[in-house]
């Protein structure tokens, strides 16, 4: 491997369909069980918030989706068919109640929303080993950060959740493509576009 | 300087920053690459972004809010959403086995009564009419009440029948319940009066033929009268409703029947 090799981060999921695991919770919580019910939250809950937090740029709106997700999930565990994994399937909910929620909670509260660049500046979360000493480049990442942030906020939901499923959430094509409900060649595009419109940010920046 | 070949591969750079490139298209990338400045530049901004955009999640990570109360409320809302369900209900009901036959024998009852009723309105007698043949054997046979009734036995024979309060047929001086004068108006009590006085003095037995032509048309008369009265007036419970019949049947009175 040279130097310049690029290393992609890929998360550590198994997208090809349901799993026997998966399958066999999915049944016990189909029949009512309750620890099973309460396993499945735990064991994705952190996944679905930070998806609807990236989604939305809001963590109060990001915990009401969560709680959402999880109660349409448990409504519509019937109709699993085990066709994609669990965590696809789950990932599709996510992406589907947050498009219907931030057509109109963004227009109500748009001015209401806390950047993300507010919030790093205010914590200052981006300090670590390597900035330690270097203020300076602390404070620059910070601020690309949330330019970024609020780059992402303003791109066409259906581009924010294409970057978001690739880039942060690591799916391939193909799962994003089932996540979103729609062709390949369109998560192509949209990922393309998307990019385009941050590099914009990025280079500014 | 940029050439169509640069075009060709940055069109595919973010494939291949994503790793979605075929083998050989790879390779082709990344010969491409080793040659072409501009072309890794523009790579290595891919790569900023991506980086960039994975530090948000970093930021957010350490701020995750306390989920842990999460599954608790959604497993209790989902249970109440799901006791107040329609498939719950069944689930319960159909738990419950002795329910479900109670509410099924009481479907079936219901529905049984009404197709028996149904079919005797559509298929059954005529109600009885308080003045029909019935209508009088039901009164002859009421308890207190006192009727005079005509019926034929043949087409030349009429019988008169006079009824006391235990149903069974008497002669006309005691089928009469003077003692009841709340069911007869004064003049209507007396006509009957009349009548039953020219009656008995007219005839010792029931035979009409046996009394006085005088008295039959007197008697004819109040028969008359007296059913003119009761019809006039409102059908009053427990009053004679015959009279009527007894009055065409007097008319053509012709023979006797042996009063009891």
């Amino acid at each position: 491997m040279t130097p310049d090799t690029v290393v992609k981060p890929i998360r550590a999921i198994t997208w090809s369909g349901a799993g026997t695991a998966d399958w066999a919770l999915v049944q016990q919580c189909a029949v009512g069980d309750e620890d099973a019910c309460t396993r499945l939250v735990t064991d994705h809950q952190r996944m679905v918030f930070h998806l609807a937090l990236h989604l939305l740029g809001d963590r109060q709106e990001a915990l009401d989706l969560s709680q959402e997700v999880f109660l349409r999930v448990f409504r519509m565990l019937p109709q699993f068919r085990g066709q994609s994994s669990l965590k696809t399937w789950i990932y599709r909910i996510v992406v589907t109640q947050a498009s219907n929620r931030q057509r109109s909670w963004r227009r109500r509260h748009r001015a209401l929303q806390v950047t993300l660049e507010d919030h790093v500046a205010a914590h200052g979360e981006l300090a670590d080993a390597h900035d330690e000493g270097m203020p300076d480049r602390q404070l620059q990442r910070s601020e690309t950060v949330g330019r970024v942030w609020d780059a992402l906020n303003e791109l066409p939901f259906d581009q924010r959740a294409a970057i978001v499923l690739r880039e942060i959430d690591g799916l391939s094509y193909e799962e994003i493509a089932a996540s979103l409900g729609v062709p390949v060649g369109t998560v192509k595009s949209r990922l393309a576009r998307a990019r385009q419109m941050l590099r914009v940010v990025l280079r500014e920046s | 300087m940029r050439s169509d070949g640069c075009t060709a591969i940055r069109d595919r750079l973010g494939l291949f920053v994503d790793g979605e490139l075929t083998g050989a298209e790879r390779l082709e990338v990344r010969h491409h690459l080793d040659r072409c400045e501009e072309c890794t530049g523009e790579l290595g901004a891919l790569d900023a972004l991506g980086d960039t955009l994975r530090m948000i999640a970093e930021v957010a990570a350490p701020h995750t809010p306390d989920l842990a109360g999460l599954a608790a409320g959604v497993v209790s809302r989902s249970r109440a959403e799901a006791d107040l369900s329609w498939r719950a209900w069944f689930g319960r009901a159909s738990g419950d086995w002795q329910w479900l036959i109670v509410g099924a024998g009481s479907i079936a009852a219901t529905v049984t009564s009404a197709l028996l009723v149904s079919a005797i309105l559509a298929f059954g007698p005529e109600p009885e009419r308080r003045d029909s043949l019935a209508g009088i054997i039901t009164d002859l046979q009421s308890a207190g009440v006192v009727l005079a009734y005509a019926a034929p036995l043949t087409l030349e024979q009429d019988i008169v029948l006079l009824s006391s309060d235990d149903g069974e047929p008497r002669r006309v001086h005691a089928a009469i319940d003077r003692n009841s004068p709340a069911y007869w108006p004064a003049v209507e009590a007396h006509l009957v009066e009349e009548l039953v006085w020219t009656v008995n003095r007219s005839r010792t037995g029931a035979r009409w033929d046996d009394g006085d032509p005088t008295d039959r048309l007197i008697q004819e008369a109040l028969l008359e009268e007296i059913t003119r009265l009761r019809l006039a007036e409102p059908m009053m419970v427990g009053r004679p409703t015959s009279t009527n019949v007894a009055v065409s049947s007097a008319i053509r009175w012709r023979s006797t029947g042996g009063l009891p």
